[in-house]
């Protein structure tokens, strides 16, 4: 609602006394080298090397190619190469608990450092509770924030995991559902209000992608009810349409420890899509995007999780 | 603090062995007794200026004796006096208004208080030019050089390459924490109700503080003990009526101001009328009033209240039908600022010529962002308000003596201040959810001493001041030493230079990017506490009367500066800042010439302002290496009971440095879910905006009538139409710049009744 406010009321007084001229100015100096690689125990290395670009250079953004990338598992090298013009992935897994550091050494380039730990995953109940109009109902009890991370993370995802073979890819992705719960102790930075739907989905107020509440509100927040949107099922007909089978999307939910890197970007990075999607001339100040690299942009930062998978049964 | 010591021996020791005699009393205006604030009086080799209830003191050997008074606008009084024992003389002046007078005192020769500061009588800006028909004195401070007013149309005052939160605001000694009315386009001070003004750029009284750059503090007019005298100006922003006069003649008086944004009145009359979706309405109001009662000859009690309000408010609302289902919905989005002061003041003369200056007062500035939205037919109710809030209350008491040439001021403050930087409550239906970023205190304790001490040609002031600052968690003492001396080289000219050390315990999160009209303020986060050195040095030279000039330079450095890089953070406790330091430095140099008919004031400041965060050194957003200002004031026509001035203000002034987000990259998630290129927001300037310039024009045509006068002033704001920007946003594929003052002309008229 602030960025609302913030926006919409000076930009009506501007509309009526203002007058807008294009203004040339250039200040981008040169393109900084951005590190991305957001690394898991489920998955394996994933490594992003992008140089960065003028705002209004509409081109794809380039891969940094030729630059030598350390990776040490706690202080102890793991893997040494150089960057291509692809994503580099290193087939290993991240192992939960260990210190992970990496090193970006690119030519006429600040050297890029930084470091993360990966957390332990988080300890929780989750049960399906009652279905109201395609909205799915849930219950998470005896959660536990195991090793102390800054915050817990929740979302929700629907999908096709098992489409008969030629249907058409596209269900087979996880689509991420808002999550519907009335929490006092939250993170409010990416809410909504949805008061239409309120009695089929239990709140009023949405969170637009994951839910964070911070390490210290952990035992306020849970046990918590809420609810997602669990899909539309797909049906498919027999080849001579006398009968179909309605295939139920899955729900899969995750609960995730978060490091502080982790929290932090993912935070700033939502504020700043939601004061984006507002327009963001009139906000107190210029969000910074949260980055943990040092001699450059990006983020190296580290989660653990633990999900819940629903599956409903096919229906003749 | 060995110095302090030894100078205080020394005025001491001149007061024991001294067998002189007291010339009291005080310096008012002749028609409305109203105080003279800083009015010089002279007694031989003595000379003082009277305090903020216009009462002056000064030893003097008994026997005849010459007594001059004089302070700008006035007609200087000279009196013959005879005095063998202590005596009281209360001299009234007569305003010089046949003649054009200077508008500015930059420091008149032999009164070394005045270095730094900048004194404005506010009968003399009746003929500048308007702002919007608003006589505006923030309007004109930003004409000084060494001041910068930030955005366009802003009422900031940014002093000597600091940011406007690091000003303190006064309306008679009670802190002000926000000077906008109209998103910043009028300051909240009604000229009609001000009597005089002061800027501190230098040489800060060591009875101030809490701000690193500067003060800029306002007097409001005691009441006229006299008779009873109204004020009406219509304006095309607002219309104002000032009414006072005695309650017990000669004794006790009052004052009241109001002042009302008009156009309000047009669009809610219309409004009633026709009901238009979305409906958008503004709203300003201020009141200022005082009473001062005269108690016996020794004590003069005065009570003052300071009240405005800004609303701005869009409301929308639809009716229809969907599928036959009738539905209905009301939404109203507000913006809302209350700023309220009041201070009770006692001001005690003793015989020995000690004044005792006591005062209680409370101030707030009060924040509001809402949004309300209904429908119907499902019932639902949804409420959110968004509130930033602090309010004050505090103490102050302090004595000042003449001790023959000498004189000293001494006192302790003591404030207390509650923060609430940022509460959001959901309403929603039944439900009702507060989420707060924990209310804040900050309490404030501060001894000071001031002592002005003359040997011959030199005037010498020792200051120090002594906070003590706690937040709750960490508590801070500092010891502040403000120090100077003056000499008088020839009749004509006089060089000075001064040591200011200033600390500030809070700061507003809006610093640097001053994007809402209201700061949102919070107290110091750790055990580092905002300070500032500056030393600064200066000529004045006055060849004759009709002429001025000076030149003063300064160098300040400031350390423990507050950057945030993230509000919400901050707010929530996580960081969000760093801390830096912060360097300027520069030259200002002022041209008077003041002849009957004319008036023409040039100043230019060379400014540098730096900031360094870690190893990043950067132009301060307030940097503003060029500022030129040209003051013009003629009499063009003065037959009868007519008067007719035009006046011209011409600015101009470097672009200042401003952060504009020119660089992307590409977030995490961009191999899943498309390009997604996020911005590397700069905390510090990237870019300078093109120079400013403007011409500001004014005629005024004063005309006395049977009873009282009446004067008509038109005005045009940015004459040549320059395009000067207001903020500049890129919109990803072109940098585009939103200006706010065109050619803009208004008027005001104003009865004197």
């Amino acid at each position: 609602m602030k960025s609302k406010l913030n926006f919409i009321l000076p930009i009506i007084a501007l509309c009526l006394c203002s007058c807008v001229k294009r203004y040339n100015v250039d200040v981008f100096e040169k393109p900084q080298v951005v590190l991305n690689s957001i690394i898991t125990p489920d998955s394996t290395f994933k490594i992003d090397l992008y140089w960065s670009r003028k705002l209004e250079d509409s081109r794809e953004f380039s891969r940094v190619i030729g630059s030598t990338v350390r990776l040490k598992e706690n202080d102890a090298l793991i893997l040494e190469t150089v960057s291509d013009n692809s994503r580099l992935v290193f087939d290993y897994h991240p192992k939960s608990g260990a210190h992970y550091s990496i090193e970006v050494e690119t030519k006429d380039q600040p050297l890029l450092k930084a470091e993360t730990t990966i957390p332990l995953a988080p300890d929780a109940e989750c049960r399906f509770t009652e279905n109201r109009a395609r909205y799915h109902h849930y219950r998470l009890d005896n959660v536990v924030a195991n090793g102390d991370p800054y915050a817990l993370l929740l979302g929700a995802f629907y999908g096709f995991k098992n489409l008969p073979e030629g249907e058409d890819p596209y269900y087979n992705r996880d689509r991420n559902s808002q999550i519907y719960t009335v929490a006092q102790f939250s993170e409010k930075f990416n809410t909504t209000t949805d008061d239409d739907g309120a009695t089929i989905t239990g709140s009023n107020e949405a969170y637009w992608d994951y839910m964070m509440v911070e390490r210290k509100n952990v035992e306020k927040v849970y046990p918590l009810t809420f609810s997602m949107y669990g899909g539309n099922p797909i049906i498919i007909y027999s080849d001579d349409y006398s009968s179909y089978t309605e295939i139920k999307p899955e729900n899969t939910v995750f609960l995730i420890s978060a490091t502080k890197d982790y929290a932090l970007y993912y935070k700033t990075l939502r504020m700043w899509q939601i004061q984006n999607s507002m327009g963001d001339i009139f906000n107190t100040q210029v969000l910074k995007i949260h980055s943990n690299i040092e001699g450059g942009l990006g983020i190296f930062a580290a989660y653990n999780q633990k999900s819940f998978i629903f599956e409903f049964n096919e229906e003749q | 603090m060995k110095t302090l010591f030894v100078a205080l021996f020394i005025v001491c020791g001149l007061s024991a062995f001294s067998q002189r005699i007291t010339i009291s009393g005080s310096v008012r205006e002749a028609q409305t007794l109203e105080p003279i604030i800083g009015a010089v009086v002279t007694i031989g080799e003595s000379s003082v200026a009277t305090n903020n209830s216009g009462f002056y003191a000064l030893k003097t050997d008994s026997g005849n004796q010459t007594l001059i008074a004089s302070f700008l606008g006035y007609r200087t009084d000279t009196l013959q006096i005879r005095a063998i024992k202590d005596t009281t003389i209360n001299i009234n002046l007569e305003v010089q208004a046949t003649e054009i007078e200077q508008v500015v005192v930059v420091g008149e020769n032999g009164s070394n208080s005045q270095f730094g500061k900048v004194s404005i009588n506010m009968n003399q800006l009746k003929h500048t030019p308007l702002f919007m028909g608003e006589q505006d004195i923030f309007k004109y401070f930003q004409m000084l050089p060494g001041v910068v007013g930030g955005k366009e149309g802003s009422s900031e005052l940014n002093i000597r390459g600091g940011s406007s939160d690091q000003t303190l605001i006064v309306l008679d000694d009670v802190p002000i924490y926000n000077q906008n009315h109209a998103m910043g386009f009028v300051s909240i001070f009604n000229g009609d109700a001000l009597s005089k003004a002061d800027l501190y750029k230098g040489s800060i009284p060591a009875s101030m503080g809490g701000r690193l750059s500067g003060i800029a503090a306002m007097t409001t007019k005691e009441g006229n003990k006299d008779d009873h005298k109204q004020v009406l100006t219509i304006g095309t922003l607002s219309a104002s009526f000032l009414g006072e006069g005695p309650i017990q003649k000669g004794k006790s008086s009052y004052l009241v101001s109001a002042r009302y944004f008009t156009p309000h009145l047009l669009l809610s009359t219309a409004y009633t009328f026709i009901k238009p979706s979305p409906r958008i309405n503004y709203l300003f109001a201020d009141l200022t009033s005082k009473l001062t009662f005269q108690l016996g000859k020794q004590n003069t009690l005065s009570w003052n209240v300071y009240g405005g309000y800004d609303a701005f408010v869009l409301n929308m609302q639809e009716e229809g039908a969907v599928n036959n289902n009738l539905f209905s919905y009301e939404s109203e989005a507000g913006y809302y600022w209350t700023t309220l002061a009041s201070s009770l003041k006692l001001a005690t003369q003793f015989s020995s010529g000690t004044f005792l200056n006591s005062m209680i007062y409370y101030t707030s500035i009060n924040n509001r962002m809402s949004g309300k939205y209904s429908s119907e037919p499902n019932s639902i109710l949804m409420e959110n308000n968004l509130r930033s809030a602090i309010n004050e209350i505090g103490f102050k008491v302090s004595a000042s003596s003449q001790l023959a040439q000498h004189s000293i001021n001494y006192g302790i403050n003591g404030a207390y201040q509650f923060f609430r930087p940022k509460e959001q409550t959901y309403i929603s239906n039944n439900e009702n959810f507060i989420v707060a970023n924990g209310n804040q205190n900050l309490l404030t304790t501060t001894v000071f001493f001031d002592g002005n001490l003359k040997f011959g040609k030199f005037d010498v002031h020792l200051g120090v001041r002594a906070p003590l600052y706690y937040n709750g968690h960490n508590t801070i003492v500092d010891v502040e030493p403000r120090v100077g001396a003056s000499f008088q080289m020839t009749q004509k000219s006089s060089i000075y230079a001064s040591f200011d050390r200033t600390t500030q315990p809070l700061f507003s999160l809006n610093r640097l990017y001053g994007g809402q009209p209201i700061d949102f303020w919070m107290p110091f986060q750790q055990k580092a506490i905002e300070s500032a050195n500056q030393v600064s040095a200066g000529w004045k030279y006055r060849p004759m009367n009709r002429l001025f000039f000076s030149v003063e330079g300064f160098y300040k450095d400031m350390n423990n500066l507050y950057f945030v890089s993230n509000e919400d953070m901050m707010l929530a406790g996580e960081g969000g800042y760093e801390l830096g330091s912060g360097r300027a430095f520069g030259a200002e140099l002022v041209g008077q010439y003041t002849a009957p008919k004319t008036t023409i004031m040039l100043s230019y400041a060379y400014t540098n302002s730096t900031r360094k965060v870690g190893n990043r050194q950067f132009d301060f957003v307030y940097d503003t290496p060029h500022n030129l200002n040209v003051y013009f004031k003629q009499l063009t026509l003065k037959r009868g009971d007519r008067s007719h001035y035009f006046s011209a203000n011409l600015s101009f002034r470097s672009g200042m440095p401003y952060i504009i987000t020119n660089e992307v990259y590409p977030s995490w998630d961009i191999e899943n879910n498309g390009s997604t290129a996020i911005p590397d927001n700069p905390l510090y300037a990237n870019v300078r905006l093109k120079n400013y310039f403007r011409l500001d024009l004014n005629y005024s045509m004063e005309k006395k009538l049977k009873k009282g006068k009446r004067v008509w002033q038109v005005s045009i704001l940015n004459a040549t139409n320059h395009f000067n920007p207001y903020m500049v946003v890129n919109k990803g594929t072109q940098i585009d710049a939103v200006s706010l003052i065109p050619l803009l002309p208004s008027f005001s008229y104003k009865r004197y009744f």
